[in-house]
Parts: structure tokens; sequence; C-alpha cells
């Protein structure tokens, strides 16, 4: 028997007036995996979310939780599904294990025990009884996240899920998604325009520009492994003998200066060679550095280089 | 099930909230000063009779000069004034003397302040939560739009009448501590529809009044919930409502020599014309009202329903 996917998007389509928002955009996310939307700003990310929680109506396409239409049965398809879209916004006048219980009551089979489960699960033990106004935004991100986890969710959508956490807030998300996705196997969704996180979090990424899908990327693919070419970069203290040299001893690599470092596309074995040939040539060297290609070049080249991401 | 938690979410949002018993205090206030005032005011009329003999004449020097430029409806209620005034002349009734009973009748004038706050949490009820953004995490729960709009405005509607019932209650009890509790079976005398005098027990004509009460506060409060639902916004919804019901009865008594005016909402919200003072148009009928009643109704719940299940939440 097949796995059957956890989140399916089929041809998903949004045009509002004679603009078209998000463009006949497909994809599968099976579950245990955390997938990542990353765009800039506009990109039709969080238009996307909106359509696969039933905030704004579907122009063409489905969207499948399960196998379960959205559009045609909702309260099934949202069964499986706990979200947050943009920031969480809480009743302020309520504390905020009032707020849980207040969504726990709209769904069936969440108990008390689960309650005070997600809420230690987000570590707000401490505040969970005072009222939601004197949060912060991070501690109103957690109390987000212990919504969207009332229903033990097989489907988690988070958008912009690291905005206002601070670094360690964002780690231990990070580690909580993981957790997630490889205990329980729940399909993570998060969408955001901030590539260093995307890569740290996500399994495989959905690269979205102008509302199509540009390239989905398995992150093991776009980092550097043994035996592809690695960028390198070597301080020397003359690095105009240094790519004579280097020129004359390894014909086959493309060395350039750059101020007093060389840099050369080389494969993880032929460095010491490298490093052999420059010391036997007297030229002294001070730090060798590989630079792994990371998410942020492969998006710019996709990209065309062309964006307001966020660095 | 789920609907009667959905509403029992409702609730807890209405009443933790101080800003509703900020509300229902002023009630109570509002209430006890009435009460306060009228007693006050109670010892000082041994020329009751003098008063009204007085108050005819004028009312009848307006009647001859105003005939001509009055509204119709206006001068109807002049006329009656006269001949209830004239009546408790001949019968030797102080109007002024006050009961229990008769307090909570007066303080069911109080219905006006009653609208507006019920008005205030109908006209907020969906509004705030797109202004807070709060929608987008109700909506992405497992209820559908429709439960939820029906869960929002059966708890307005329970909120109403709990606000109602506390003016109710309460004027009988302030009623009862300034007034005593007997005279429940003292005769109401009032004018009928074709401006003959009629009298009724007082307990029956406040339970009546409020009777007729209850049906104009479910449509003062679906107007502000329809507008609430549609344009998202308090302020707006709150406002239209209160200029509605306040302009709404004094437009239609200011026009009321047109005969179109009846087909106005606001022609046929207060049942109670058909028992007392007479229809504003003539050639109104109780049928015709209820019809009108029930068409606005129904076209107001269809439209706060309709735009609400289409809407796109997009970036709030």
């Amino acid at each position: 028997m097949a796995e059957q996917a956890a989140v399916e998007i089929r041809n998903l389509t949004k045009v509002i007036g004679k603009k078209t928002i998000v463009d006949n955009l497909s994809l599968t996310i099976p579950k245990g995996e955390v997938f990542g939307f990353l765009g800039p700003n506009g990109a039709g990310k969080t238009t996307t979310i909106r359509m696969m929680v039933g905030l704004i109506s579907i122009t063409k396409g489905q969207v499948l939780i399960h196998g379960i239409d959205i559009s045609k049965d909702f309260t099934a398809a949202m069964n499986h599904v706990g979200a947050i879209v943009e920031n969480p916004e809480m009743y302020k006048y309520l504390t905020g294990y009032q707020n849980l219980q207040h969504f726990a009551n709209m769904s069936t089979g969440v108990t008390r025990q689960r309650i005070d489960e997600v809420v230690k699960l987000v570590g707000l033990e401490q505040r969970i009884h005072e009222k939601v106004k004197t949060y912060s935004l991070g501690m109103r991100q957690r109390l987000g996240l212990a919504q969207a986890l009332l229903r033990k969710p097989d489907v988690l959508i988070l958008d912009e899920p690291t905005n206002g956490l601070d670094p360690a807030g964002i780690r231990e998300l990070r580690d909580l998604l993981r957790y997630l996705a490889n205990t329980e196997g729940t399909a993570v969704i998060v969408s955001s325009h901030l590539l260093s996180e995307m890569e740290l979090m996500c399994d495989r990424v959905a690269i979205i520009q102008a509302g199509k899908l540009i390239d989905v990327k398995s992150l093991r693919d776009m980092v550097s492994n043994e035996g592809a070419q690695l960028a390198t970069e070597i301080e020397v203290d003359r690095p105009e003998a240094a790519v004579v040299l280097l020129q004359t001893k390894h014909p086959n690599l493309a060395v350039k200066q750059n101020g007093d470092k060389i840099e050369l596309m080389v494969a993880r074995d032929q460095i010491p060679s490298v490093v052999h040939s420059l010391v036997m040539g007297d030229v002294k060297i001070y730090a060798v550095h590989s630079v792994n290609k990371s998410l942020e070049d492969t998006f710019l080249e996709i990209t065309g280089g062309s964006s307001d991401v966020v660095i | 099930m789920l609907l009667f938690n959905l509403i029992r979410n409702e609730n807890i949002k209405i009443y933790r909230r101080l800003r509703t018993w900020i509300l229902v205090g002023i009630i109570l206030l509002a209430t006890v000063l009435v009460a306060v005032v009228m007693h006050s005011r109670q010892q000082d009329t041994p020329n009751w009779k003098q008063t009204l003999i007085t108050q005819n004449q004028e009312m009848q020097q307006q009647l001859n000069h105003g005939a001509g430029h009055m509204p119709a409806a206006a001068l109807d209620g002049m006329k009656q004034s006269i001949q209830l005034n004239q009546y408790y002349i001949d019968h030797n009734i102080n109007p002024n003397h006050t009961t229990g009973w008769k307090f909570a009748v007066t303080a069911e004038n109080l219905s006006g302040l009653l609208m507006a706050f019920i008005v205030v949490i109908a006209g907020d009820i969906v509004a705030s939560e797109f202004s807070t953004g709060t929608i987008k995490m109700l909506l992405t729960q497992t209820a559908t739009r429709a439960q939820i709009l029906l869960s929002k405005y059966l708890a307005t509607l329970l909120f109403a009448l709990f606000m109602t019932a506390v003016l109710f209650v309460f004027s009988l009890l302030c009623g009862w501590i300034f007034f005593g509790f007997s005279e429940a079976g003292e005769p109401h005398i009032y004018a009928d529809a074709n401006g003959h005098i009629q009298h009724m027990s007082t307990a029956s004509y406040l339970l009546m009044q409020y009777g007729f009460l209850l049906i104009d506060i479910v449509i003062t409060a679906t107007i502000a919930f329809m507008i609430s639902a549609i344009f998202r916004s308090s302020t707006l919804a709150i406002t239209i409502s209160i200029l509605a019901y306040f302009v709404g009865n004094t437009l239609v008594t200011a026009l009321s020599s047109y005969s179109w005016v009846k087909y106005i909402l606001f022609a046929n919200t207060n049942l109670s014309q058909y028992v007392v003072g007479g229809p504003h148009i003539k050639g109104m009928t109780l049928g015709f009202s209820v019809t009108m009643l029930v068409i606005y109704f129904v076209v107001m719940n269809v439209l706060s329903w309709l735009i609400f299940m289409k809407r796109d939440v997009a970036y709030t």
C-alpha cells in the first residue's frame, strides 16, 4: 500500500481581480517531513497557506489533507491540521490558559490533560495563568504554537513561526519541530523569508517566486558533499606568487586572487596537495577555509538574484 | 454539542470583559437614579389637577395653531395626551402617584439606553475578531464558518435577553423598594389605536411592553450584527445601528404624512403602536408590520451569512 501523503496540493491557483497571486502550484508533502515555503515577501507563501487552511477561497485546484479535500469536508480535513497564520493573535483579556480552553472547546476530544501537555511542551507553565496582554511577542508565539498542537495534528502549518522569538526560542522551536516530525510523524510546513533559518529547520524547501513554484530542493542536495568541488579560500602572504605557483603545479584548477586571499574550486581530497605545493613554494599560509555553497547562493541563483530577502 | 460549546465560548468572551459589566452597571445606576428622582418629586404634587388642566390648554392651543405644518403623528400624539389628561381629571386619578409596578413601567423608557448597550455588543461580536486578528485562529479550527456565525448570533441574542432581564428585574426591585410592592392590579390607563381610553392591570401592561420591546431589540441587534459581519467594523456597526434606532423613529414620525414610509423598517419595529396610541402611519395593520419585520429579519440574516461565508480573510 502506498503511503498516503500528509498534504497534497494540486494546481492551486488564486486570482484576485486580474492578478494571479498563486499560479498553478502543485506539491506533495509526506508524513514526518519538515517542509519549507521560501520566497521573497509577496511571493504568495502566505496566500498559499491561507488557502490551505480555508481562510481564503481557492480559485482553482485542490488542497488534500490526508486525502480529504479541504473545500469539500472542512471539518474532517481541519481535524488533522494545526495552524498559525502570520502572528498568533489571542484574546488579550483572557489568560493563556483560558485562550487554550477556548480553542479546545472548538474541537472534539481535547482534554484538560492535553492542554497541560501542550503548555509544558512549549514551556509556558510559569505564565499560563496570566493575561495574554502581559505576554511578550515570543510568549505569544509559544501560546500560538500550543494552540496549534491541541488537536495532536498530523499536519502542522506555521507561517513565519520564528517572528519575535529570541535565538534560544528559535532553537527550541527547531528542536520541537524536529521532534514532532521524527517521533510523531507530523508533517510540518513552515514559511519564511529567512534563508538561514530554513536551512537549519527544513528537510526540503519549495522556492516560490511571483506565485510560481520555481523549484523544490532537498537540503541534502543543496549542501555540498564528499567528492564535490568546494569553493576554498586560502589566506597567504604573497597571493600573486601563490596564484602563479598553483597555476603551474595544478593547471586543472581555476585559481584567482581576492585581496590577500586566493580562491579556488577544489575537491576535498585535493586540498592537502594544494597546501603542500604552497608550502614547498615558500608561500606562508595563515588560514584555509572551505566555503559551503549555502541555500542563500542557490536561492539567489535560482531566483536570478532579484529579491528583497532578508539574509 | 459543538454549537453549545461555541456559544459558551462566545459567552466567555462577552462576560469576561470588564466592558460588559460597566454597561450592566450603568443600567443599574440609571434605574436607581430615576427611582430617586421620582421618589423625591412624589410628595409635592397636591395641585396635580390644576397642572393637567394647564397642560391641556397649552396643547389645545398648539393643536389649533399647528394643524397645518406639524406632522400627522405629532398631532395625533397630542390629541391623545389631552384625552388622557381629561380622563385623569374626570376620574380623579393622580397620574403622578407612583407604585412599584408603575415605576417599572416608567423605567422601561430606559430601553433606549438598553438598546444602545446591546448594540455595542452585537456590533462588536464579529468585527472585533477581525480587528484583533483573532478571526484567523477562530476559522482555522474544525468548526465551519456557518457554525461560528450562528453561535455568535445566538450569543448576541442571549446577551440581549440578559440585559433586558436585568432592566426588568432591577426596575421592579427598585420600584418595590421605593414605592411599595402592592397594587400590581391597579389599572394602567392608555389610549388605544382608535383613540379610546382603555385600562389593564399595571403588571399585564408592563409584561406586554417588555414583550414588544424584545421584538424591537431582536431587530435592532440584528441590524448591528449584520453591519458588523459585513463591514468588519465595530465603530460603523455601533454608530449606524444607534443612529438608525434613534433617528429612524424620528424620521418615521417626521415623514408620517407619506404613505411609503410604512415600508421603512422603523415604522414597524415598535408593535405596541397597535395596542397603545395607534399606528404611526394611517392604514398600517399588525399583519402588515409583522410581515415587514419577518422580511427585514430574513434579508438581514441572509446577507450576513452570505458575506461572512464567502469572505476572504486576508491581511489583517
